[in-house]
């Protein structure tokens, strides 16, 4: 399994030397539900800096008046030879195939990347890559790399993206209760206790699990059934913790990234009801 | 140019009945698998053939909505369910997964394939990507713009299809797990517990909420049927008959309005007063003419009222008594000002001044729900006409 990394900060260098063999790097304007954004100059100095693996992630939902502007930026991105571009909203696909534009891409659908014949379908259409839904089961996760061919990317840790909305949720908030605005609160469901992180850009609002994923109890049967990608994400962790979470993975030790990182294992375990009886 | 369709949702047979014969041209409904409404009462085989054959028989269509987004185990029978339902006379699949929609596309070729909301399809080139699958329609997502869904509209041969009325996502369809993280229900397989209507712990003094007001889309009918949308959709398969009755019955009237150039500005203010009164939220026209901002949302925990002018469903008539005979909904008494309405849409002012039960006794009250009662009126009524409240009386009880 390769390791890739979401950073934060400007250190992507240093963690690429530490063990990362790759960053995501989500292009800003085009990009959600993240806290770091790069724009095309940014990937063109990443690309001269390194031969790692380099993604780009486009994956807002895409509006008429976006699409002449996103027709260029695949257009630069293909001439950086970048590895791979994330994305959700299909008419990325759709100008990548009308425009024959030579660039891997990635399905990024968020929580609907939860069946291998859809991945397949993707793959036919020439996606070659599916990033998995964290709200599946390992078993399902497991069951899905046997039936396909296409190469699977998993979220290993990191803050699991929980909604999006176009809205100026916080905007709206604090102008309602005449309130000075924050872009990022943190707020707790009352009675399951569970706690978000609400974030707002000029994009809309995105809801973050406040509880940090950690898949380092199954790392190794992942690697073992042959999932080609892990990503790690910066989260808030600074420099010196972030490299000791890459050392701990590239030299396995489940004990010190559950030190750092906790013990929340997601739906690993834990099937989604979908009929209420 | 063809006529705009009312589509409507159906929870089950009896709701089926009732929105097409309150006037919608075609009518979305659940099966027992695939569909997002999982606790909806979705319709079995035998029922799911029986509503075809009462559309059919009106020369209205029924689409089934197999838009869960499906595990692989949820696979399972996926290929003999479809069989199923596509014998039972569905016109159209309303479908989210590409993996679904094309097998249905390369399998089927006398049933439609609408794309689901839950794709938030919001741009004209992903929407060409679907119409190139074979998908003959896309439902719009419901951020867009008139401006948006009209460059859409204008992509030819692909039907779109447009929300006009009911309940909100917060989110973006397909993009909001709230539900699996607090209720474990999953909300992209016909679970959703709604979380976006909860109100969250943010300061001490104070909740954080996010939910959103209703869609009420009668004042611009027109402009969607001057901008070329196909279909206008009604959201709420779980929506009581009542509401169902009176929101449909509305958008025929302004529909039929508008295409005989009838539709006055004070007929228009009657609908949309009428469609308000049945509402248990404020209503918006979210993001049709600017993007949704402070004046959509909701910033209390408790955001639904109830609504107690349905009074009964009638559901028979005494020739004896030569009085309508009807289902109680909500408390009424004599001297109660009240509108009886059919499906076909005539309305007939009403003063109580007598009311009978069961037994033919005279009564001054009704406050029993589903007490059969009894109101004098000279002529039978069909099937499914209904009472609501105008104007309380004075107050004796």
């Amino acid at each position: 399994m390769k390791l890739l990394g979401v950073i934060r900060d400007n250190n992507y260098l240093e963690y690429l030397d530490n063990g990362l063999e790759g960053i995501i790097l989500p292009l800003e304007t085009f990009s959600v539900d993240y806290f770091k954004y790069y724009s095309i100059s940014d990937i063109r100095e990443c690309r001269k800096s390194t031969d790692k693996l380099l993604y780009v992630v486009i994956n807002k939902m895409i509006f008429n008046n976006e699409l002449d502007n996103l027709l260029t930026v695949l257009k630069d991105l293909e001439t950086l030879k970048i590895d791979g571009i994330f994305f959700y909203d299909l008419a990325v696909l759709n100008l990548v195939r009308e425009n024959n534009l030579s660039i891997n891409l990635i399905y990024n659908g968020t929580h609907m990347v939860t069946n291998s014949d859809t991945i397949n379908l993707y793959y036919d259409l020439g996606v070659k890559g599916a990033y998995l839904s964290n709200e599946i089961t390992k078993d399902e996760v497991l069951n899905i790399k046997s039936n396909t061919k296409s190469d699977l990317f998993i979220l290993l840790l990191g803050n699991p993206v929980v909604a999006m909305s176009r809205r100026s949720l916080l905007t709206s908030y604090f102008t309602n209760k005449n309130k000075s605005k924050d872009d990022l609160i943190t707020i707790k469901e009352p009675k399951s206790g569970q706690e978000f992180i609400v974030k707002e850009d000029s994009n809309g609002t995105t809801f973050f699990f406040n509880k940090r994923l950690n898949l380092s109890n199954v790392y190794e049967e992942l690697v073992d059934c042959g999932i080609n990608y892990g990503i790690i994400e910066q989260g808030d962790y600074n420099s010196g913790e972030y490299k000791e979470l890459i050392n701990a993975f590239v030299n396995f030790s489940k004990l010190k990234i559950d030190e750092l990182a906790g013990y929340n294992r997601g739906f690993l375990y834990r099937e989604t009801i979908y009929k209420v009886k | 140019m063809k006529k705009i369709e009312l589509l409507a949702p159906a929870g089950d047979l009896e709701r089926l009945k009732v929105v097409l014969l309150y006037g919608a041209d075609a009518v979305y409904v659940g099966g027992e698998k695939l569909s997002l409404r999982a606790n909806a009462t979705n319709f079995s085989l035998d029922e799911l053939k029986e509503g075809c054959t009462f559309a059919h028989n009106l020369k209205k269509r029924v689409y089934l909505t197999a838009n869960i987004v499906f595990h692989d185990k949820d696979r399972k029978g996926m290929e003999e369910y479809i069989k199923e339902v596509i014998d039972c006379g569905i016109d159209a699949f309303i479908v989210s997964d590409l993996y679904l929609a094309k097998y249905i596309i390369d399998n089927y070729k006398n049933v439609e394939v609408h794309i689901s909301t839950q794709d938030s399809i919001t741009n004209i080139s992903s929407a060409k990507f679907y119409r190139d699958l074979g998908a003959s329609r896309v439902v719009l997502a419901r951020e867009l713009s008139r401006e948006e869904i009209k460059e859409i509209s204008s992509i030819p041969n692909l039907e779109t299809e447009v929300f006009i009325h009911g309940a909100m996502c917060t989110c973006f369809s397909g993009r909001c797990a709230l539900s699996n993280y607090v209720t474990n229900r999953d909300a992209n397989r016909g679970g959703c517990a709604q979380v976006c209507r909860f109100a969250f712990d943010y300061d001490s003094n104070d909740k954080f909420t996010l939910a959103t007001k209703d869609l009420n889309m009668a004042m611009y009918i027109k402009d969607l049927i001057d901008i070329g949308v196909s279909s206008l959709k009604v959201e709420g398969r779980m929506r009581s008959l009542y509401y169902l009755a009176t929101v449909i019955g509305s958008y025929r009237f302004l529909i039929d309005s508008i295409y005989d150039g009838t539709l006055t500005d004070d007929k228009l203010l009657e609908y949309q007063k009428r469609l308000d009164s049945v509402a248990n939220r404020d209503t918006t026209t979210q993001y049709f003419n600017h993007l949704a901002d402070v004046t959509d949302q909701y910033y209390t925990g408790r955001q639904e009222i109830s609504n107690q002018e349905y009074l009964g469903l009638i559901i028979g008539y005494d020739e004896e008594l030569e009085a309508l005979v009807l289902k109680e909904r909500n408390y009424f008494k004599v001297g109660d000002e009240v509108e009886i309405f059919t499906p076909s849409g005539e309305i007939y002012p009403y003063k109580i001044e007598t009311i009978y039960n069961e037994d033919n006794e005279k009564i001054e009250v009704a406050r029993h729900p589903e007490e059969i009662l009894k109101l004098p009126f000279k002529r039978r009524l069909v099937p499914y006409s209904m009472i609501r409240l105008i104007r309380k009386g004075e107050s004796n009880v």
